[in-house]
């Protein structure tokens, strides 16, 4: 018996080492997969939510803006952004009605006559969905899969597996159907509190959905008896209301290829939200298919199984491992921009002119969730694109002095690409208006939030932590944005100045917000009573290793002018809490822009918007009447010599109040491998990847070249290893024959 | 100098409050020959006297980093500054501790960022500008050239400052919780162990439904609920650990008690407390005192781990964990950013491997069942 | 026998009563669901009435412990407590606060995963820390014993981070022998992505395994039969090998049958590095989205699996030593 465990024994030992060290190879793929045109990425937070009511974040938008088409979209390589249509004919003009409903000219179309804004949004006819099973129908229309078991769902671990699949066309009912279920209360569409100020009986449809779910709900729950669990109900067996029910005016479907939008008030913007996924199309068919007990019982939802027209659909979501976006083969006819922004021929970027869209295959995300795994693979050739962490900056990159960065020598010898953007995105540091020592509007309290920023020298931030990546900010509006002046005439005047030399703008000097302190009232940062004054930041930093850092930084630029700044850490919620509640006094935020309009920066300082009094997104609570008057005459008007003016006078009003710390507009670096083409980034629509192309052969080659295992350190180290137990394995063999 | 000597305070009596009843307990211990015998024969070996050594010095450190006293406030010209009505002396109301006026020259010498260990120039390149306006790119020298002998961090602390200050979050973690958890083990186990029956079952009842808790999974939520801190570790790593002490001694009490000395002074008619305390808990003492320092370097690992989940200590607090978290960003350049990772890893170590030597020697002199030799 | 396990299985229900009532105070006391809905409803647009509907659609309007609103059963089972807590005594675990998904198919769909590596690396390092231990047993009191000593509690003194840290960028950077991360399922490409977690955490277990299991030898080493075989004339080998490694497996394996059932719990830091989307994964995206749905689940699991490794070491020692009889 003993015998034969070491018989086994010595015959596996040796094959599981063979075995292993045959398996020995840092590529992380299948062999043959990095041959196909197949797009390889990383992705570091799971998504959660696929619905196009309810996704919000960039790496669920990443997926969903290629599946789910609006009607329009912005151009690929043209800047400043443009709009074009996508699933549209057209991009349809605002038709301005006055209170009796009669169409007023665009001249007379004044904030006070407008009662009513109507768009009417023609579908092109050859678009159809991607196939999905929820289109398979019985002759007499309801779905193939209705009664299917538990089991014959079990087999397949996603929708577009399944056996029986179909397609149907795009109508216009289906973008109509997704603008009702962002009043749905159950998807907490992130959107519905903005769009409904201005889309026309938006309120009232979530009412009538509420009134519906509590009815509905309170018939299973008597049906349902004592042992009644709600969650696990509705999970089992998927409660669905009639969305189309309740009238509507806001969106009336006119004929199979045209709806209508009815504003209440003139909103330019709308535009700009008809191009996320919150306006994409939904089929009945696919809620009625997820409703099916035994589909629900999969897992399967549209929150994580999407049905669109777009170039991809969604092949495989193991949100906590990998995605697989494959082409729709039901694609409508779409083509490579045949003009774009200034450069972009020079640069290769219209090599591909008029042809059909999309180029590549396959895209597969794995999760990363550590930035160092990811960008090593990118190194090693696994992962096509990268974004740069500001800690391998200098391995990757070279500024050359005063000129645009460039790549490193060893980066430029593997043929990488640089690729960068200054991205629509601003952070800030923001004071609490509601606070009896940093906020008000008292001039005292202005100065002192001046000097404040005069202390923290975004430049050198920029230089620590961010390898320079980014531009000193000088007021909310980033560049990109209509409203953002760019160099000399840009200069915050209170905080900055314009150095010629390095070009660029720097902090007037320390001595200058010392003075600004003994103006506040804090003569060498010392308190009526002689204490230095301190500051709290608050924060809900808890996993951010970076955090403690920053933190340092910012005590050590505040100690110049003789502040002492603390930090205050609590978890996500209670922080939230404290912001609802007013009772913060310094805290760090960041916005990324929803669309490029000086409102959607604007919007945040607006006192109507207050987080404490009104529940809106200003948490500083500023609220000068000055900002808002100016604010409520330039939202909603359209971009001109007018209405920059008044940009740029509301500018000079934030600058002087100084309601927070104008931090900095990130600059986006990517690196991308020679095989990936037809590349520029783009910050408004994820929906760039079907204008991309990847060249597998020339990829495969190089990720050879550049992995070969060093095979010959192990070997040394292994001789090393024999040689220290070769005396020791000695002396056991020689007592051993003497001993027996 | 008179106001300077106004100002002294505890900066956590903890630390100090640890070290006195440590003492304390030691010289009780002390009184008794088997345990001065034990102690010689601990001794006797070099490897131990040098691991004691360490660790008294790393209980010094700690200790002098819990001194605090408030330095007086000075103006930009270094003169003391007075209360502008009063004209009293005002003092910084941020109290620092005797360690950093020890380390003074060290905390001081600020960089910009990133340093190697005793370099001359910074560790990133920057864009130079020179007098004429001309641009180069280039390494900035730095203030204090060759005086960083660990290098610093990207905000230019000196990493040796940061380690050595580390060490009373570590010597906390590890011994506060010890001492929080040793009471209520003897008090919870040696009742278990003594009067059996509902007691017992009571007691049982507890640690095991504590125990059966994975304990990490417990911490977090603990952690996640109540908010980081290096208390609330304390405490959570202390609810976690005594269980396993409890259940020991609960064991060895259900032995002693039927031992004849102690049924002899049952006979006698002396009261239960005094029989628990005076003839049980002493000859328990030996167990206490090698899971005692057995345990303490668990806690000072686990303390890297949950820092490295995100959930140890604050941000304001400087820890070991932190550091090595620090040091996942740090260790992706290339050339690699190693200082902070390898400060972090001699100073645990340095703490840790004394700390498990010291007690298998005690346990070795103390434990005649588990003596190898 | 039969009677037993039932007594133990019975009784291990109040201890997990005991376990839900302590996790229910930590969660729904110190941090009510309130809190819980902004944090997971945490985006740039929230409104109050989005988190009272949030509430409502995961049941945490209810009242925590008796619902008046109710009679009588329903006083009782219409409640947080009786809804979020009681149904784990079903292995019911819900469905997750943050994105609805079923916390039962989750934890049965990643056990694999996390079994992948744990297990390999349980079965390693039990095999090469037993061998290792053997030999320094064979040349105990010399100064090889005595290296060994020092070496691992050496080893001991390093957390496993730095074993981590060090071992991904010796063997998958720079040797470039194994891929930095990732995972695949299908079997011979699992093997590439298993040998760099593998190797790491039985170098990091090596130190405490090879002390532990010394001492046991050294145990048996000293009794009476050993000294017998000595006598015998058996060589030292033969002795070390045979006779006391057949009779130190009984001590052995009833220590490690205790972690057996935590195997299926996966590795949070090896899952973590390594991109092994496993339990322990699982358990870390939780904590970080706060998930307590998730980590109800996963804490009940942990006792339900200690529970079940106290039962089965008791179970082993009857069956290893029938003098061990059990009433």
């Amino acid at each position: 018996m003993q015998l034969k465990a070491t018989g086994i024994l010595h015959a596996a030992l040796p094959a599981l080492v063979l075995l292993i060290t045959a398996s020995c190879s840092n590529n992380p793929y299948r062999p043959g997969e990095t041959a196909e045109s197949t797009y390889f990425s990383t992705f570091a937070t799971p998504p959660t939510k696929l619905d196009p009511t309810s996704a919000y974040y960039s790496h669920e938008g990443a997926i969903i803006d290629q599946i789910y088409e609006p009607p329009f979209t912005y151009h690929y390589l043209k800047r400043p952004y443009e709009l074009i249509p996508l699933t549209a004919t057209a991009i349809p003009p605002p038709v301005y009605l006055d209170a009796d409903g009669a169409v007023l000219p665009e001249t007379d179309a004044t904030t006070e006559r407008v009662k009513r804004v109507q768009y009417t949004i023609n579908l092109r006819p050859d678009i159809r969905y991607q196939e999905h099973p929820c289109f398979a129908l019985t002759p007499t229309g309801d779905s193939l899969y209705a009664d299917a078991a538990a089991s014959d769902i079990a087999p397949y671990d996603s929708p577009s597996r399944f056996p029986t699949q179909s397609s149907r066309p795009l109508m216009a009912r289906d973008y109509a159907l997704q603008i009702r279920r962002l009043a749905d209360p159950r998807l907490a569409s992130p959107i519905f509190s903005t769009i409904a100020r201005y889309i026309e009986g938006m309120t009232e449809l979530q009412e009538a959905y509420t009134t519906m779910l509590a009815e509905a709900r309170d018939a299973r729950r008597d049906a349902g008896g004592l042992t009644y669990n709600q969650e696990q109900d509705e999970k089992a067996n998927p409660l669905v209301i009639d969305y189309m029910a309740p009238d509507f005016p806001g969106c009336v479907v006119l004929d199979d290829l045209t709806y209508r939008i009815t504003l209440t008030t003139k909103y330019p913007q709308i535009l700009y939200w008809m191009c996320m996924h919150f306006f994409g199309p939904v089929p009945q068919e696919a809620i009625d298919f997820y409703a099916i007990p035994a589909v629900a019982a999969a897992q399967f939802s549209l929150n994580r199984c999407p049905v669109g027209t777009g170039p991809y659909f969604l092949d495989t979501f193991r949100p906590n491992e990998l995605i697989v976006l494959s082409q729709n083969p039901n694609y409508h006819p779409d083509f490579y921009p045949t003009d774009g922004a200034p450069g972009d021929e020079a640069a290769g970027l219209l090599a591909d002119a008029g042809q059909r869209l999309p180029f590549i295959k396959q895209q597969v995300y794995r999760m990363e969730k550590e930035a160092i795994p990811s960008w090593n693979k990118f190194l090693q050739g696994y992962v096509d694109a990268s974004g740069i962490a500001s800690d391998v900056f200098d391995q990757a990159i070279e500024m050359a002095a005063g000129s645009d960065p460039t790549l490193s020598p060893a980066m430029d010898a593997k043929g990488m690409r640089l690729l960068t953007d200054i991205r629509t995105m601003l952070w800030w540091t923001a004071f609490n208006f509601k606070d009896d020592v940093v906020g008000g509007l008292a001039p005292e309290r202005c100065k002192l939030r001046q000097a404040i920023t005069i202390a923290l020298d975004y430049n050198e931030y920029l230089d620590v932590f961010a390898n320079g990546r980014g531009l000193a900010a000088q007021g909310p509006i980033p560049p990109g944005i209509y409203g953002y002046r760019a160099g000399e005439t840009g200069t915050n005047p209170y905080t900055d100045t314009w150095d010629s030399r390095r070009a660029k703008h720097v902090r007037l000097p320390i001595e200058k917000a010392k003075q600004l302190m003994v103006e506040a009232g804090y003569p060498e940062g010392r308190t009526a009573d002689g204490q230095p004054l301190t500051l709290h930041l608050d924060h809900a930093a808890g996993l951010d290793p970076q955090f403690r850092a920053r933190l340092q930084w910012m005590q050590r630029g505040l100690d110049r002018i003789g502040i002492r700044l603390k930090e205050r850490g609590t978890d996500l919620s209670r922080f939230r809490s404290k912001r609802n509640s007013g009772e913060w006094q310094i805290s760090s935020s960041g916005w990324l822009a929803d669309y490029p309009d000086p409102e959607n920066f604007f919007f945040l300082f607006y006192g109507p918007n207050g987080k404490v009094d009104h529940g809106g997104p200003n948490t500083c609570n500023y609220a000068s009447q000055e900002f808002d008057d100016l604010f409520q005459k330039l939202e909603t008007m359209v971009n001109g010599p007018e209405r920059m003016a008044l940009i740029d006078q509301a500018m000079r009003v934030i600058q002087r109040d100084a309601p927070a710390v104008w931090q900095f507009y990130p600059v986006s670096f990517s690196l991308v491998h020679q095989w990936y083409g037809n590349v520029k980034p783009h910050q408004m629509t994820y929906n760039v990847m079907r204008y991309r192309r990847v060249a597998p052969a020339t990829r495969v080659e190089l990720q050879a070249a550049w992995n070969q295992p060093r095979w010959k350190v192990v070997a040394v180290a292994l001789l090393v290893l024999v040689g220290i137990c070769l005396p020791g394995s000695i002396r056991v063999y020689r007592r051993e024959r003497s001993g027996a | 100098m008179t106001a300077l000597l106004n100002n002294w305070y505890a900066k956590d009596a903890i630390v100090l409050v640890v070290v006195g009843i440590m003492g304390w307990i030691g010289s009780l211990l002390m009184r008794r020959e088997v345990w001065r015998s034990a102690m010689r024969q601990v001794f006797r070996r070099r490897m131990v006297r040098i691991s004691a050594f360490i660790l008294a010095l790393y209980t010094l450190i700690a200790i002098l980093d819990s001194v605090g006293y408030h330095p007086p406030l000075r103006d930009a010209d270094h003169a003391l500054h007075r209360h502008p009505e009063t004209g009293r002396v005002l003092y910084d109301q941020d109290g620092k501790s005797l360690l950093d006026l020890i380390l003074t020259p060290l905390s001081a010498m600020h960089e910009k960022t990133y340093s190697a260990p005793l370099a001359a120039t910074q560790f990133t390149m920057e864009t130079l500008y020179d007098d004429e306006g001309n641009t180069t790119r280039g390494y900035p020298p730095l203030a204090h050239p060759r005086r960083h002998l660990l290098g610093t961090d990207r905000v230019g602390n000196d990493v040796l400052y940061l380690a050595i200050k580390g060490i009373r979050t570590g010597m906390i973690i590890g011994g506060f919780t010890t001492l929080l958890v040793i009471p209520f083990a003897i008090l919870f186990g040696v009742t278990a162990g003594y009067f059996r029956g509902w007691v017992d079952d009571a007691i049982q009842y507890v640690y095991t439904v504590l125990s059966s808790i994975p304990s990490l999974l417990l911490i977090i939520s603990f952690m996640i609920v109540f908010g980081r801190g290096l208390t609330q570790l304390c405490i959570i790593m202390g609810i976690t650990s005594w269980t396993g002490l409890c259940r020991v001694l609960r064991g060895e009490t259900l032995k002693l008690r039927e031992l004849e000395y102690v049924q002899a002074a049952e006979a006698m008619g002396v009261s239960r407390p005094r029989i628990m305390f005076q003839h049980i808990v002493p000859n328990l003492m030996h167990i206490v005192l090698i899971t005692a320092v057995l345990s303490f370097s668990g806690r000072v690992l686990a303390e890297a781990v949950l820092s490295y989940i995100g959930i140890g200590v604050g941000a304001a607090t400087i820890s070991w964990g932190s550091m090595i978290n620090d040091a996942r960003q740090e260790l992706a350049r290339d050339p690699i950013i190693w200082w902070k990772l390898v400060a972090a890893f001699v100073f645990m170590v340095g703490l840790v491997l004394p700390a498990n030597l010291f007690g298998d020697a005690l346990r070795d002199a103390l434990d005649p069942r588990l003596r190898t030799e | 026998m039969f009677s037993y396990l039932v007594r133990r299985i019975a009784y291990a229900f109040p201890i997990l009563l005991g376990v839900n009532i302590l996790l229910f105070l930590l969660f729904f006391f110190a941090y009510t669901p309130e809190d819980m809905a902004e944090t997971i409803l945490g985006e740039k647009r929230v409104t109050q009435e989005q988190i009272d509907n949030w509430m409502r659609e995961h049941n945490y309007h209810l009242p925590r412990f008796i619902n008046l609103a109710e009679s009588f059963p329903a006083t009782l089972t219409r409640t947080i407590f009786w809804q979020k807590s009681m149904h784990l005594f079903a292995l019911e675990f819900g469905h997750s606060d943050v994105d609805n998904t079923d916390i039962g198919a989750e934890i049965k769909r990643r056990i694999p995963y996390s079994l992948c590596v744990t297990l390999p690396v349980f079965m390693a390092s039990l095999m090469i820390n037993i061998m290792v231990a053997m030999v320094v047993a064979f040349y105990r009191a010399t100064y090889i014993d005595h290296m060994a000593l020092v070496i691992c509690v050496l080893m001991m003194s390093i957390s496993l981070l730095f074993y981590i840290i060090g071992g991904q960028y010796l063997f998958a950077i720079h040797l470039r022998l194994a891929p930095v991360s990732g995972f695949d399922a299908q079997f011979p490409h699992t093997i590439k992505f298993l040998i760099l977690p593998i190797v790491i955490s039985l170098i990091g277990s090596i130190g405490g395994g090879v002390r532990y299991y010394r001492t046991i030898f050294l145990e048996e080493i000293n009794r009476d039969y050993v000294r017998t075989a000595r006598a015998k004339g058996l060589g030292e080998g033969t002795v070390l090998f045979k006779h006391a490694l057949r009779n130190a497996l009984l001590p052995i394996l009833t220590n490690v049958i205790v972690t057996i059932p935590f195997l299926i719990m996966g590795s949070l830091l090896l899952e973590n590095f390594f991109g092994i989307p496993g339990l322990g994964n699982y358990t870390i995206d939780a904590i970080s989205k706060q998930d307590f749905a998730v980590i109800r689940a996963m804490v009940f699991l942990g006792s339900l699996l200690y529970i079940g490794g106290l039962i089965l070491v008791e179970i082993s020692y009857t069956i290893a030593d029938p003098r061990i009889r059990i009433q």
